[in-house]
């Protein structure tokens, strides 16, 4: 008797109908395919049998019947797929098995689930081996990315970006400095809307191809072209908007009132005054109010506002017998936490590739960005706002008093002299930039036979960034606060810049026999970098307010032109047999302009070899899916980034002193003057050589419920080109040299796991991006122990020979020969005279684990990020306790016995010997500020944390819902949420804040400006 | 692409890789002023010196010897700016000026130059006691020169000033007018400079050799300044931001410093030997609290001052005397007088040393007020009754007189001056509760990290050379 047995195949992530799947009775021939929304109908005549359900791109599942006629079934995409393939160096597409190296490959809607604007920062926890580092939350700030930690003492340690096909920059045009405007890095430039997927080529035999400039890996970004879209045009339409928040506010005392030693003030920076209660009420504030003894002023929090960011993007793909094509279009807009600060960008993306023939096909990608950014000085900068928000003192009423007198709006009111009032300097000051940026390129490919094909790519990335800095007349950062308002500045500068890419491959890929493959890769890459940067600098604002240069009354410009150029040669080979021994080699010399004449090639060998012992080795596979060993070799090199290193330099004359601002700068008394630079340049560099040996397991259990992918690594970075510090009386600071060696040991897992996979459609899967790794210089150069590499005269940061890089370096405690802190005569902590380490900037590992559950429509993502094992800096909570704002400094009056010892005689060498300290003190003015913060090492604080990354909720509508509409294929709607919480014994901050930027120079923080949290919404919709 | 073309790729388009000597004078002229005697080492000095007292930050901690506030890093910027600037800038004068340089003949550049580099070795070794100079500024070819005995480092300084006079003489193939910020090219005048410059560094030797010492400074200083207009003085100062002096910059960037209470109660009261009533250059010298008429001076306590950044609180160096433009001395006519007037002392001529006291005191009093205090009819009764009191015959004429005097003349500009006399002489006598000032400054880390064996490991408590006659 024949009946039917009906039911619907769902995808086990979106809830969507699978259409076309397989439905198959086993062991017959009978069967039929789901219809478009996933429903199917099968005639059986047995009483029970075995349903069998598979499609391409899922896992197969088998499925009992007895007298039911009704089966529905969730299908769950085979993610891991063996034959998935990954994109490589120069767009090749390799199937994941053939690898003999590390690649690690990022979907779009990763990057996009919780609106990050900033693509570098949304891959933080999601490929091991990557390190983000976001300098604030501010909109627009600069990101560091390293790939398997750093190679250079001072270059470059970012990797290369490359955008369909073509390079890119992706770096902040300047470095960061201690009080500087943080300069954004240009990565910021690319829409996240538009991204279909992004491959990060991880050590050096994934990136040797690229030769020179990716010795630090290379992230490559496929935007979206329509390939397998159909031939039916889709239209996705993406809206984000989320409520961004300050994520910490500093923990202040509020019991002390501004003064010093006991008594009330109102014109210092501290608050080491009387009990706010004690203040006599006759006297008058700044505003000329009575002082309300006993009123404590929240001074910080008014200064912050809501944050939004605001995201749209629409793009439109298509695919046809023609070819492909994807156009896109994005606008993001973000206010910022801190009033004045934003970011507009808007950006336009189209591409496409077009089958002229069976055999010829050409392409062509352009992009478009325009990007406005408002940002705010950082750090020391006498104008940086935070700095007299966060510690404006307890007992002043920093929002009720006015901020600058009526009647001369550039005469400023603050509690204390020479920094700006946080609010005036909102209203006066600001600060800009603005990108104007095109990059595309065009492309052809010509396949002379099923075995042989051709390709050339042409293509330019050209920007230009304009700045203004406009400090108003009165600013304190230009010494202005004086009896008349004086001083001002406008910097107007701009930055162009040009990359002209030329590659040509020609690619030969056979199978020779039935188990050996063969592909050959021959190569020849041209590149050609200027760049151009003009700068302007008014000083003295005569019109307050008047934002033109012209409105200055000393102008000094200066022009700085960088070219280099690049021609690389290479070749590739792959082959493969029986599809378990897999080889790869691959060469490339390279000739380089900004290396001296005779030392300006560089050839990067690599090898690679993977052996798949389930191919050889006969194991059930429903236990061991897959298992591969791989081990590979490569050498890369760098040239340094800098140009025109080989020739001695005299440079514009001038005078000044780390305590002034301005100086003395030539032109003056309209004489031009020239200094030879205090820096020795060489003309006998040679590049930086890195290798690295890598050994990788990729093994998959239990029909990929279980995966890992480990990687050990050994990177040895030698020759390194840098300015190494000298004896200043050689005549230089410092004098270019090739040495030193940088050791980098490291460890890198991708766990996967799905604890959970129920029939009912739930599914739980859990990734987890483990990065481990230690950076070792294990020398510099002859006669130099370490180098500077940011900060403050002390403390900074450094490489040091013999430790970790890098090293936050400064004063000391005063330890004996058992490392116990050595007290004084009256209980107090010395600093050791010779300065230091004082603390480890590298985390001993970082992981992101994110867990991802889904139940027929709805899916909920987090993130969360782990850190242990590095310090920073905390110049912040340093400057809290200096002035006597910090939460600890409110028990000035118990005493108090600093864990150490003190000296209680000799022994019979003479030698001191010592006792536990036992001496009470108060930790009061004198133990803050004359003890405590001459003591560097006292503000070193570990930067572990565990933070909620991201979080999402995510939504979609039924197709039955959906499909009604006629025009909707899909819609969803996403709660999401950044940063929502953080776990953090580093006192008062975010551990993530700093102020180096973009740069090496990390784990220095001081008066940076915040993180954020965020909590936000989205919509998806594809029509 | 060609090796040249990537040779013509990699030209630096930006930055020349020579420079004449004409562009070189203005560097090492305005590096002299600027940056060698007129930032961090003479604040530094001052503070120590109590001319002023340190009421914000770094300088407030150095007054009040805070842990860590006078460290290996304290300096390093100034020792930078010494050696891979000014004295590489110097160098490459002479060598291009003199025989077989690319200039040769330039006698008056070169004969310039000779004078800045003593001036700047001896401010260098009389603050740092042994300093590089003899294997010293080679670059890649000698990276860890020895350090020289000071005693060495005075021989160099006065040969150098003897050469430089000798050059000033020649006939020069070329000539500075421009770009000498200094005297416009007036050999002369640079003559005098040098003679002045071998009287302030034979003085310095006062301990090491008090007769001697005084013969060769009098000797010298009878060529030096003939009178104030030949003063050793940095005028160019302008109101733009990049041009202004370095002492006005300090008061609106930071505002480290108030005016010290030692100084202040000298002008009030003078000292114990000579008790004066208030001096008349106390309105020319120090500002009333904010700069408000109305309002009293008010001087900062040493090492006990609390933080006034602002001006709030204590009295600032009025702008009399440190404006955008004001000139800055870095010798002057009246330290040559006192120089004399210690010498003659030194050597027991009582009249003489007093002779020289009185042109000293007169001439500072002119400089800071004008006629007023230095015509002997003048009918103002507090310019009568402090004239009655400093000016106190030569038989009452003590050298704590002198370099009291001396120590009012040099203030603030020549700070390290009135240091380098403290520790000479003993006087002013300072009062910072703190603990006494250290006797040398502290070599810079950048040597210890990389010139470590041969950087002299001294305590900051120990003198140099001519202060206890030894090294370190």
């Amino acid at each position: 008797q024949s009946r039917s047995i009906s039911g619907r195949v769902t995808d086990r992530q979106t809830g969507d109908g699978l259409p076309g799947v397989t439905v198959l009775l086993k062991g017959t021939s009978n069967g039929v395919s789901t219809n478009a929304d996933g429903t199917y109908t099968l005639s059986v005549t047995q009483s029970a049998g075995t349903l069998v359900f598979s499609s391409i791109g899922y896992i197969q599942i088998e499925r009992a019947f007895g007298e039911e006629n009704q089966i529905n079934v969730a299908l769950a995409p085979d993610t891991k797929q063996l034959n998935e393939v990954v994109v490589t160096a120069f767009g090749i597409e390799r199937e994941t098995k053939a690898l003999t190296y590390t690649v690690q490959e990022v979907q779009g809607e990763q990057i996009t689930k919780v609106a990050q604007p900033n693509v570098t920062n949304a891959l933080q926890g999601k490929v091991a081996g990557v390190i983000v580092r976001q300098s604030s939350g501010m909109p627009g700030s600069s990101s560091l990315i390293t790939i398997r930690g750093s190679r250079f003492l001072t270059g470059n340690n970012q990797p290369l970006y490359v955008v369909d096909g073509l390079p890119i920059e992706s770096q902040a045009d300047f470095g960061g400095g201690v009080g500087d405007t943080d300069y954004s890095s240009r990565a910021l430039d690319i829409n996240p809307s538009d991204i279909e997927s992004i491959s990060v080529l991880k050590g050096g035999a994934a990136a040797a191809l690229y030769g020179n400039r990716a010795a630090n890996g290379v992230v490559v970004i496929t935007t979206k072209r329509g390939k397998g879209v159909g031939k039916k045009a889709q239209l996705s339409y993406t809206s984000d908007y989320t409520l961004d928040y300050a994520s910490r506010f500093p923990k202040l005392q509020n019991t002390w009132a501004q003064g010093s030693n006991g008594i009330f003030n109102q014109n210092t920076s501290t608050s080491w005054g009387p009990r706010i209660t004690e203040l006599d009420p006759a006297v008058l504030d700044k505003g000329g109010k009575a002082i309300v003894p006993g009123r404590v002023y929240d001074n910080v929090e008014p200064f912050f506002r809501t944050g939004h960011t605001i995201n749209n993007a629409v793009d439109l793909t298509g695919s046809g017998d023609f070819g492909n094509y994807g156009v896109g279009l994005g606008y993001t807009k973000q206010i910022g936490v801190i009033p004045t600060t934003g970011m507009d960008r808007y950006s336009a993306k189209v591409g496409g590739d077009f089958k002229v023939s069976d055999k010829f096909t050409i392409g062509a990608t352009a992009n478009y960005t325009n990007l406005q950014v408002s940002k705010l000085p950082n750090g020391s900068n006498l104008s940086n706002p935070l700095f007299t928000t966060y510690y404006a003192p307890r007992s002043y009423d920093l929002w009720g008093i006015p901020f600058e007198d009526p009647n001369n709006p550039n005469q400023q009111i603050n509690y204390r002299g020479s920094f700006d009032n946080p609010r005036w300097a909102l209203a006066h000051n600001s600060f800009s930039e603005q990108t104007n940026r095109m990059f595309g390129s065009a492309n052809a490919s010509y396949k002379f036979t099923n075995w042989l094909t051709l390709n050339y790519r042409v293509g330019e990335d050209f920007y230009t960034t304009e700045g203004k800095e406009f400090y108003d007349l009165g600013s304190g950062n230009t010494g202005g606060r004086t009896a008349v308002p004086s001083g001002g500045q406008v910097r107007d500068y701009t930055v162009t810049q040009n990359q002209l890419n030329s590659n040509a491959n020609l690619v030969f890929n056979k199978d020779l026999t039935d188990d050996i493959n063969l592909n050959v890769l021959l190569g020849n890459e041209f590149y050609d970098i200027r760049n151009r940067y003009q700068n302007m600098l008014g000083q003295g604002v005569t019109i307050g307010g008047l934002q033109n240069i012209d409105n200055t009354t000393t102008q000094t410009t200066t022009e700085y032109i960088t070219r280099k150029r690049t021609v690389g040669f290479y070749g590739n080979l792959a082959a493969s047999w029986k599809e378990m021994i897999y080889l790869n080699a691959s060469g490339r010399e390279d000739f380089i302009s900004n290396l001296p004449n005779g030392n300006r090639t560089i050839f990067y060998p690599s090898v690679g070899l993977g052996f798949v012992i389930t191919e050889a080795v006969s194991v059930p596979q429903n236990v061991v899916t897959f298992a591969k060993l791989r081990a590979s070799y490569a050498e890369t090199a760098q040239a340094p980034d800098a140009t025109y290193l080989t020739q001695p330099r005299f440079v514009r004359g001038g005078a000044g002193s780390g305590y002034l601002s301005d100086g003395i700068t030539f032109p003056f008394q309209g004489l031009t003057a020239l200094s030879l630079s205090d820096v020795l340049y060489t003309n006998q560099l040679k590049p930086v050589n890195v290798s690295t040996t890598e050994f990788g397991a990729d093994l998959r259990f239990f029909n990929n419920r279980l995966t890992f992918d480990y990687t050990f690594f050994i990177q040895n970075a030698n020759n390194q080109i840098f300015a190494a510090p000298s004896a200043p009386s050689i005549g230089y600071t410092s004098r270019y040299v090739n040495a030193g060696k940088l050791r980098t040991l490291g460890n890198e897992l991708v766990l996967g796991i799905t604890p959970v996979r129920t029939d009912n459609g739930f599914n739980w899967n859990l990734t987890a991006n483990f990065t481990a790794y230690r950076n070792k210089v294990l020398e510099l150069a002859e006669g130099v122990d370490n180098i500077f590499l940011g900060g403050f005269t002390e403390p900074n940061i450094r490489a040091q020979a013999g430790n970790a890089y890098p090293v936050i370096f400064g004063t000391r405690y005063l330890r004996n020969s058992n490392g116990q802190i050595v007290v004084d005569a009256d209980g107090y902590p010395q600093a050791d005279e010779q300065l230091g380490v004082i603390g480890q900037v590298q985390p001993k590992f970082e992981v992101g684990v994110t867990n991802n559950f889904t139940f027929k429509g709805i899916t909920l993502t987090a993130q969360v990020d782990v850190r242990r094992g590095g310090q920073a800096y905390a110049g912040n909570t340093r400057l809290a306790r200096l002035y006597g704002m910090d939460k600890a400094t409110e028990d000035r009056t118990s005493d108090y016995i600093f864990p150490g010892v003190k000296e209680s005689g000799t022994d019979a060498q003479g030698n001191p010997t010592y006792v536990s300290n036992d001496i009470a003190i108060k930790r009061d003015q004198t133990y803050w500020q004359l003890v405590n913060d001459g003591i560097d090492e006292a503000s070193v604080f570990k930067t572990d944390f565990v933070r909620l990354r991201e979080l999402s909720l995510a939504y979609s509508l039924p197709t039955s819902v959906v499909s009604k509409t006629k025009v909707l294929s899909n819609v969803s709607l996403t709660l999401t949420g950044r940063n929502l919480f953080l776990i953090t014994k580093y006192p008062n901050f975010d551990p993530e804040t700093n102020i180096g930027g973009a740069s090496n120079f990390q784990g220095l923080e001081y008066v940076a400006l915040p993180q954020v949290k965020s909590y936000g919404i989205g919509l998806r919709a594809t029509f | 692409c060609t090796e040249d073309k990537l040779d013509e790729i990699d030209t630096n388009p930006n930055t020349p890789t020579d420079s004449p000597v004409q562009l070189l004078l203005p560097q090492v002229e305005v590096d002299a002023a600027f940056g060698i005697s007129g930032t961090d080492l003479a604040w530094i000095s001052s503070v120590f010196v109590e001319h002023t007292t340190g009421v914000h930050a770094q300088f407030e901690n150095l007054d009040k010897r805070a842990v860590g506030s006078f460290t290996n890093n304290t300096t390093s910027n100034n020792w930078n700016d010494i050696y891979a600037g000014e004295l590489v800038d110097l160098n490459l004068i002479i060598q291009k000026g003199s025989d077989g340089g690319s200039e040769a003949g330039a006698w008056r550049y070169v004969g310039i130059a000779k004078v800045l580099k003593a001036y700047t070795l001896g401010i260098t070794t009389d603050l740092f006691g042994r300093i590089p100079y003899s294997e010293a500024l080679q670059g890649d070819a000698l990276l860890k020169p020895v350090y020289d005995k000071q005693q060495d480092i005075y021989t160099v300084i006065d040969d150098l000033l003897t050469d430089a006079i000798v050059d000033l003489d020649k006939t020069s193939s070329k000539s500075p007018t421009n770009a000498d910020l200094f005297y416009g090219g007036d050999a002369a005048k640079w003559k005098k400079v040098a003679y002045s410059l071998k009287a302030r560094y034979y003085n310095h030797l006062s301990k090491r050799d008090p007769a001697g010492s005084a013969d060769k400074a009098l000797a010298a200083a009878a060529q030096g300044f003939a009178s104030p207009a030949d003063n050793f003085t940095f005028t160019k100062y302008t109101t733009a931001a990049i041009g202004q002096n370095p002492w006005y910059q300090e008061q609106n960037d930071r505002g480290h410093f108030a005016v010290s209470a030692t100084f202040y109660s000298i002008l009030q009261n003078g000292t114990p030997t000579v008790t004066a009533d208030d001096d008349p250059r106390i309105p020319f010298l120090v500002d009333p609290v904010g700069r408000n008429a109305s309002n009293p001076r008010v001087a900062a306590p040493n090492g006990t001052a609390i933080a006034d950044q602002g001006g709030t609180t204590y009295s600032r160096i009025s702008t009399n005397i440190v404006d955008a433009t004001s000139a800055q001395p870095l010798m002057t006519y009246a330290e040559l007088k006192f120089i004399e007037a210690e010498a003659q002392l030194r050597k027991g001529n009582a009249t003489a040393a007093y002779d020289a006291y009185v042109a000293g005191v007169n001439a500072d009093l002119n400089a800071k007020g004008g006629s007023t205090y230095t015509n002997s009819t003048s009918t103002n009764a507090n310019v009568i009754a402090f004239r009655a009191k400093v000016f106190m015959g030569a038989s009452n004429l003590t050298l704590r007189d002198i370099i009291t005097q001396k120590y009012v003349a040099a203030f603030p500009y020549m700070s390290i001056e009135s240091y380098n006399d403290y520790r000479r002489t003993g006087f002013p006598v300072l009062n910072n509760p703190k603990g006494p000032a250290p006797r040398r400054f502290p070599y810079p880390q950048s040597e210890i990290d990389t010139n470590g064996d041969n950087v002299p490991n001294v305590p900051l408590a120990s003198g140099v050379w001519w202060d206890d006659g030894t090294e370190d």
